[in-house]
């Protein structure tokens, strides 16, 4: 506990005001999503921080960081972060909520680069990005999160991805607090340049503090970050009419359009998804499982209950990719339609009409399904079968309805909301490695095996097992599924079976060699995965050990659990 | 005391911090037996007290395996009857392990003609029955829950790897009915009643200096407390632990109270000081306050050790085992929201204390 002293100390550093050592306040930030996952006895609530507080300035930060080197304290930072991850290590850790911190400082248009502080959110810069004919690549936890957070600190993975690569890529300089307290720019803006390189003249330091996953908030503060731009040369803006939580466009924005692709086997789909990145196609794109699929055909649970249970889409719609094609021009994009429509017809899929179909269809073509075990390889024999389909039209409003749902989801970022909650409550994720396309569908198959016993039991929702979400990466060069689940937050049995999911992948993806999954960072994570990868691990304690000598940063979701942590919060966990 | 940095003690609190955000009734499977009988080491009973109208007090151990010092973790059963005049009668009657049986499932315990069983039905409040009829000691006793079962937590505390100690409360407070046995006397009864069940993995004495335990019964609230004071082991630590019930709900349920200890007094008896005044105080939500008027047992328990266990505990583990079970006047202060309703009326708690509280 800080003493009236310390407390002093710190209230004099940002102002009475922004330190809250209060109960209510710090039992607010001891609940994250999915926090029952790092501890045994699946509690919901997490270390209750020391403090909260709520800097204004790097220097601020600074001279936080600088008490924390003198006091037994530790700093965790974050933004916009409800997760886990960002969650307190330990009771002796201050946790510094960034979200004063919410300036767009600069956009530079012709340069494509903005800089901006931690709490501006994807959706937010995005907005006013549009204004100037930009956008910006966001990551698939929604256009709610910090651009800050997924360039410089954490992951980095979204359905824009396909033409905007991992974010840590886009990453053009970093302001840093560092563990001793000292302020650091990084790359051109520290030598007094402008921001468009994080790497200066001189031994670059980018893998240090962003590397592949990222730090977590355990090695300093990232305060400001320079973010690579990509061009959007549609609408400015867009009304929609209806309401929440389905909201409708009321006409499509120029040069942008949404094409929900069917396959009928893995093989097509990826090589579809090779080449729809070589010919730059694929401004976004999601490989859809079944199940969120029909998620986005229906309203509500009752309506996703009954259309799961006609089994049309398990047959249907394993593989599914769902591209947004934006052209720089008109032109452009009737180029990129053409290219995409004769990529799919190569691979031998199907184009399904952007179209809401009503719910009975469904009962009325059930029986044909059920006499095939792939009937989509027949349909796709059939001649002129895109044509016929592309003929198929129901009204305007339904046309708008099921493309609102994919613009969301595709270009606005708001997946999680439709998609990752609304069936169960509660959702994990495993595997997700960054690899090849072919091995997001290697790890999407596995996972689904090991989640089956706990369908069939009745513990997790049923989703037809197969929920691997994720897209290709910088044109095809890479791909990324993760084995996405849902289970019921309100039942133990539940929140059990799906930290038993989660385990058994961890040691069947070292088994079978299927890459560093989501979930690997911090201590008992890096300790399982390093000795498999070049004992990366033992040179993330070193980078620590070197960088913050007195622990004034909790590093428990970085290099393992902190110096300073009381004996009990330096268990294990296993995080979803 | 205050809790030290760097302590291996770990309570079960669900949070955040000490204290459970959700309190969740007990199921019966709690109440049932959790350790292997005849296992090395482990220690588990069942305990049940009535204060009636009579003035007698009964207390009843169903033990699985007694942790008391020179009982070996046997089981069998111990009952102590204490009269209106203040003459005590205790007495453990151990039975072998084909006698003495306990279900897993719930509260079902038989140690030769003794038992314990349980019923509830759906919704309801759970129904005890005791049995014990034993060398002029007896009772047939009907305990009718008020309050629901509680455990802080998980119910567990981890002292590093010394050890563990679970601790449920299946009711703080019960109406009792039926008969005592004391002689040849059979004397219907009535009163309040209270039931709790332990298991640990460890003896006592070997972390804990002291603890302090009671209850409050007033008008509108049921309150449950414990202050265990760890040895040095443990880096001094204190754990905590109180419930609060309004009516038949628990509404609090927390380690994070102040507990004040005041007007220490040595007692001959027990050969300790005892605090006369405690106060107990959970910021903006609760203060209770009890001071002692009469002091109903103070004993030395080095007196009911063998004269072997005796000279161990005093002259090697220096020992010096103490007891107090006392009577206070208490008033209490529970404030929910703008509400805020204080109550008063007198109580029974208790001390054991291996080393000073002062």
């Amino acid at each position: 506990m800080l003493t009236v002293d310390e407390l002093k100390e710190l209230k004099d550093i940002v102002g009475e005001e922004w330190v809250k050592d209060d109960l209510p306040t710090r039992d607010a930030y001891s609940i994250y999503y999915n926090s029952s996952s790092l501890n045994k006895e699946d509690k919901l609530w997490t270390a209750r921080p020391a403090a909260v507080i709520m800097p204004k300035t790097p220097e601020e930060i600074s001279q936080l960081t600088k008490f924390c080197n003198r006091k037994d304290f530790m700093l965790k930072p974050f933004s916009t972060g409800w997760i886990t991850s960002s969650a307190p290590g330990s009771r002796k850790t201050i946790l510094l909520d960034l979200k004063r911190m919410d300036k767009i400082i600069d956009i530079d248009v012709k340069n494509q680069i903005a800089v901006v502080e931690p709490y501006v959110r994807a959706i937010d810069l995005q907005s006013e990005l549009w204004k100037h004919g930009l956008n910006v690549h966001a990551v698939s936890c929604g256009g709610n999160h910090s651009i800050l957070a997924s360039t410089a600190a954490a992951w980095g993975y979204g359905i824009t991805g396909a033409s905007m690569g991992y974010q840590a890529r886009n990453m053009l300089g970093v302001e840093w607090v560092m563990p001793s307290g000292e302020i650091l720019t990084l790359g051109s803006p520290g030598d007094g340049a402008e921001w468009f390189s994080t790497d200066g003249p001189g031994p670059g330091v980018r893998g240090l503090i962003r590397g592949f996953q990222g730090t977590f908030g355990g090695l300093g503060t990232f305060t400001k970050v320079g973010v690579k731009l990509y061009r959007w040369d549609s609408d400015p803006e867009y009304e929609v009419h209806g309401g929440s939580p389905k909201y409708v466009l009321n006409r499509e924005l120029p040069n942008l359009g949404v094409f929900i692709l069917m396959f009928p086997s893995k093989e097509q789909i990826t090589d579809a998804g090779y080449k729809l990145g070589e010919a730059e196609c694929n401004y976004s794109d999601f490989r859809m499982p079944a199940f969120f699929i029909a998620l986005g055909f229906t309203d509500n649970n009752l309506e996703l209950k009954q259309l799961w249970s006609t089994g049309v889409f398990q047959k249907l719609a394993r593989y599914v990719l769902t591209v947004c094609v934006h052209g720089h021009s008109k032109k452009e994009y009737q180029w990129k339609v053409k290219a995409l429509k004769q990529i799919v017809k190569e691979s031998g899929g199907l184009i399904l009409p952007m179209q809401q179909i009503p719910l009975a269809a469904f009962d009325i073509v059930k029986p044909f399904f059920k006499m095939f075990k792939n009937p989509l390889k027949l349909i796709t024999k059939i001649p002129f079968i895109q044509e016929i389909t592309d003929m198929m039209k129901t009204s305007e409003e339904m046309r708008l309805k099921l493309l609102t749902t994919a613009f969301f989801i595709l270009v606005r970022h708001a997946n999680n909301s439709q998609g990752g909650f609304r069936a169960s409550s509660g959702m994990f994720t495993s595997v997700g490695a960054f690899d090849t396309w072919d091995m997001g569908f290697e790890q999407a198959d596995y996972i689904a095996g090991v989640k089956r016993p706990a369908i069939e039991k009745g513990l997790i929702l049923d989703d037809g097992g197969d929920l691997g979400s994720g897209g290709t990466f910088d044109f095809g060069h890479l791909g990324y599924i993760e084995g996405i689940g849902e289970y019921s937050t309100n039942d133990p049995e539940s929140r059990k079976a799906t930290k038993a999911i989660v385990e058994e992948s961890l040691h069947g993806t070292i088994e079978r060699s299927l890459g560093l999954p989501i979930a690997a960072f911090g201590g008992p994570m890096n300790q399982l995965f390093g000795p498999h990868c070049y004992n990366y691990h033992e040179m993330i304690m070193k980078i620590k050990a070197k960088l913050d000598p007195n622990s004034s940063y909790d590093s428990w979701t970085y290099s393992g659990a902190s110096e300073k942590a009381f004996p009990d919060e330096k268990e294990g966990y296993t995080f979803f | 005391m205050i809790n030290k940095a760097g302590s291996m003690v770990k309570e079960g609190w669900t949070g955040p911090g000490s204290r459970d955000a959700t309190i969740k009734p007990l199921t019966l499977v709690e109440d049932g037996l959790h350790i292997d009988i005849g296992a090395k080491g482990m220690y588990e009973w069942w305990y049940f007290d009535a204060h009636f109208e009579t003035g007698h007090t009964l207390v009843v151990f169903f033990h699985a395996a007694n942790p008391n010092p020179g009982m070996g973790g046997k089981p069998g059963v111990e009952i102590v009857l204490l009269r209106p005049d203040g003459k005590k009668t205790h007495a453990f009657v151990p039975y072998g392990k084909p006698d003495f049986t306990a279900s897993r499932d719930k509260a079902d315990v038989k140690a030769g003609a003794n038992y314990l069983r349980v019923e509830q039905s759906e919704g309801e409040l759970p129904r005890y029955e005791i049995y014990i009829n034993e060398k002029d000691l007896g009772c047939h006793l009907t305990y009718r829950a008020e309050v629901n079962g509680w455990k802080p937590g998980t119910g567990v505390s981890q002292f590093g790897n010394l050890g563990y100690f679970a601790w449920v409360v299946p009711f703080a407070r019960a109406s009792v009915e039926g008969t005592i046995t004391d002689g040849s006397n059979t004397i219907p009864v009535r009163g309040v009643g209270y039931h709790d069940h332990n298991w640990l993995n460890f003896q006592f004495p070997t972390i804990i200096d002291y603890w302090m335990w009671g209850r409050i019964y007033s008008e509108h609230y049921t309150m449950s407390y414990a202050f265990i004071q760890c040895n040095k082991k443990m880096d001094n630590y204190a754990v905590k632990v109180l419930m609060l019930a309004e009516g038949r709900e628990a509404i609090l349920s927390t380690g994070e109270f102040d507990f004040i200890k005041q007007d220490f007094e040595y007692n001959p008896g027990a050969k300790h000081s005892y605090p006369k005044k405690l106060t107990i105080r959970v910021p903006d939500e609760l203060e209770a306050n009890l001071v002692v008027k009469e002091v109903l047992e103070a004993e030395d328990m080095l007196n009911n050790f063998s004269p072997v266990l005796r000279f161990i505990a005093k002259n090697i583990l220096r020992l010096k085992p103490g007891y107090f079970r006392l009577a206070s006047d208490f008033d209490i202060k529970v404030t929910r929201g703008a509400k805020t309703v204080k109550e008063t009326g007198t109580t029974l708690h208790e001390i054991v204390m291996f080393k000073s509280a002062e």
